[in-house]
């Protein structure tokens, strides 16, 4: 008894989640020309309007360049700076860990606010690296924990043991090290593009005009009109996400290790 | 030792000279001192927390001692990093890399060294045969038993040929049986490749059937050196007669009765062996287990104690009894009888040749 009404729970909550997701694809899929829930006639017009539409399209690659580079960035930052807090415990690396932890508790909003009159400070306000250094602040603690929590996985002795063998220390980190990093820095980069491609608030003020991120393009598009391309749009976010997220789960193990699974699995990886 | 040996600077391999280690205000290291030959296995034994490991951890360049200078093979490598050692490691979770192959694993150390491709597959396939690990070699270590990763790891760290090969609890991982079988057959690698070996290991019996010498510490200091036999039949100090095997020691001050010398315990007389020395002195008698013999009837010759049986054990190999006597309680192991001699509550005698015992140098006093 008490087994079933958790199964119903369960789906309940796995409806909520998916439920405005399943209504925006729906919706998408009309051939009518409005918005309408379910749909009286079927068709793909609305993705062939979106892919015809410069704009979405100019939007969709500059955020999918952007998602990129943050996700690049932001790894190789998240893995340095695990190294050097987990290595070398120095003073004050306790409260770094925690004050680097910090965007993932303030709202976007008062970062973004903060971004864009520190930029305008700098007179930089014309460059795309605005929105970018923005979306890395905001993606890194994900990244950084995924790299300390593959770090806390490496047993110290190995390192120790390629040194014993000869090894400098960059030849240790080349072929010890990194590969055994392998798989949470990957899951990490998945991560840190698949956030900052979805990223709204922090690109609504740190977009340069002609540079305008896919989720912008959305909100600005929704404010004046409400056709169905906006969910055609919409639905293609989810699908680059699932494809994303698909990707990295059957090389890494992504979806493993976001729900606490074992580090260290990528051993797998290399058969 | 013998003078030849001595004068032979070249068997004098590794030597260790006040070697200090202190953590925050804890002596892991006291002032230890160490000479280990070419070519032979020195065991360090000792309790958890002797400062075995970090003395290997020392010798290995992964500690750096407070003071003190190790030498190995006439080259004074205390300040050298331990890249640059040349040592052999083994942990005792192997610390294999999980992400490379056995072959890989193996050919690590020379591949860092720039060896040629040739000489490395030769001396992979060498060490496979060595280690018997053929068949083995494109396998990642989580596919390989506890055993088997073992030899990998002692594989990998031989692979370099390196000046000393350092083990620390190598067969702590494994069971019982595997344990005694790997414990051979790391011998007979080590007696192939006729590399200077250290094992650390808190197992009497595993210090005794690997080590060519012993090293025994307590408490960061090196209590004594020796072959196996030395350690058990001539213990220094109260300490190495504990914990290298079982013991019966009795305490008291000197007494000449009759003209036999002998120490005072309870109230009783106990003839001690060897020379005269000076009366009223506090000497410790050890008495091995095995030295003690049991019966029903007094034996005509002394010492001998009247007693009652306690605890009665089948060892398989003969019985072990604990018998209360007016000196204390006392271990009997006898090892060939065919049936038990008494039952627990029976009454027996004890009884044990003068020669079989053996006093403690005097310095077993001060480290009580």
């Amino acid at each position: 008894m008490r087994f079933n009404l958790l199964r119903v729970y369960s789906w309940l909550m796995a409806a909520l989640i998916v439920m405005p997701i399943a209504v925006v694809v729906t919706v998408s899929l009309t051939a009518e020309g409005s918005v309408r829930f379910p749909p009286q006639h079927w068709g793909l017009r609305w993705f062939l309007e979106a892919f015809t539409e410069r704009s979405f399209v100019q939007a969709f690659l500059f955020s999918v360049e952007a998602a990129a580079a943050v996700a690049v960035i932001a790894s190789v930052l998240g893995l340095t700076s695990a190294l050097a807090l987990v290595r070398y415990s120095f003073r004050g690396s306790k409260f770094i860990q925690g004050f680097v932890m910090a965007p993932l508790l303030l709202p976007h909003l008062v970062i973004a606010i903060g971004l864009l009159q520190l930029f305008a400070a700098l007179g930089i306000t014309t460059s795309p690296g605005g929105l970018i250094a923005g979306h890395v602040a905001v993606v890194f603690p994900f990244v950084l924990r995924l790299s300390l929590g593959g770090l806390a996985g490496i047993d110290p002795n190995v390192e120790k043991a390629a040194y014993t063998l000869g090894a400098t220390r960059l030849y240790v980190f080349r072929r010890v090290t990194l590969p055994l990093m392998a798989s949470p820095v990957l899951s990490g980069a998945v991560m840190a593009f698949l956030l900052s491609f979805d990223e709204t608030v922090i690109s609504i003020f740190t977009s340069v005009p002609g540079r305008t991120t896919l989720p912008v393009m959305i909100f600005n598009y929704a404010e004046q009109r409400s056709d169905p391309l906006i969910a055609a749009v919409s639905s293609i976010m989810v699908i680059v996400a699932i494809i994303a997220i698909a990707i990295a789960d059957r090389s890494v193990g992504l979806l493993n290790l976001l729900s606490g699974g074992q580090v260290g699995e990528l051993n797998e990886l290399n058969h | 030792m013998p003078a030849t040996l001595e004068a032979n600077q070249d068997l004098n391999h590794l030597q260790i000279a006040g070697v200090t280690k202190t953590y925050e205000s804890v002596r892991a290291l006291s002032n230890v001192s160490l000479v280990v030959k070419r070519g032979e296995i020195f065991c360090l034994l000792g309790p958890s927390g002797c400062g075995k490991s970090t003395l290997l951890n020392v010798i290995g360049g992964l500690i750096t001692p407070d003071s003190g200078s190790i030498e190995l093979g006439g080259r004074d490598i205390t300040a050298i990093p331990m890249q640059k050692r040349n040592v052999g490691f083994v942990f005792q979770n192997y610390a294999l890399f999980v992400h490379m192959t056995v072959r890989d694993n193996i050919a690590f150390g020379m591949e860092v060294r720039r060896r040629s491709s040739a000489e490395i597959s030769r001396q992979v396939e060498a060490l496979l045969n060595l280690t018997r690990l053929h068949g083995k070699e494109e396998r990642y270590p989580r596919q390989l038993s506890g055993g088997e990763q073992q030899r990998v790891a002692i594989a990998r760290a031989l692979a370099t040929e390196p000046e000393i090969l350092l083990l620390d609890e190598p067969f702590s991982n494994l069971d019982a049986k595997l344990r005694v079988e790997l414990r051979s057959e790391m011998h007979r690698v080590q007696r192939e490749s006729g590399v200077t070996t250290i094992v650390v290991t808190h197992d009497q019996e595993e210090a005794f059937a690997l080590g060519d010498r012993i090293g025994l510490l307590d408490a960061g200091s090196l209590v004594q050196v020796g072959t196996p036999e030395e350690l058990y039949a001539r213990p220094q100090t109260e300490f190495a007669a504990r914990f290298v095997g079982e013991s019966n020691l009795f305490s008291g001050q000197t007494e000449s009765r009759g003209g036999t010398m002998g120490i005072v315990c309870e109230g009783h007389f106990i003839p001690i062996p060897g020379k005269a020395g000076g009366v009223d002195e506090r000497e410790t008698l050890l008495v091995r287990p095995e030295r003690v013999s049991i019966s029903a009837e007094r034996s005509a010759s002394d010492p001998v104690f009247a007693g009652t049986v306690r605890e009665v054990t089948y060892r398989g190999v003969g019985w072990r009894y604990a018998v209360d006597t007016a000196i204390g309680r006392l271990l009997v192991v006898d090892p060939t009888a065919r049936s038990r001699r008494a039952d627990v509550g029976g009454a027996v005698y004890l009884n044990w040749k003068v020669d079989d015992s053996f006093v403690l140098p005097s310095t077993a006093e001060v480290r009580m």
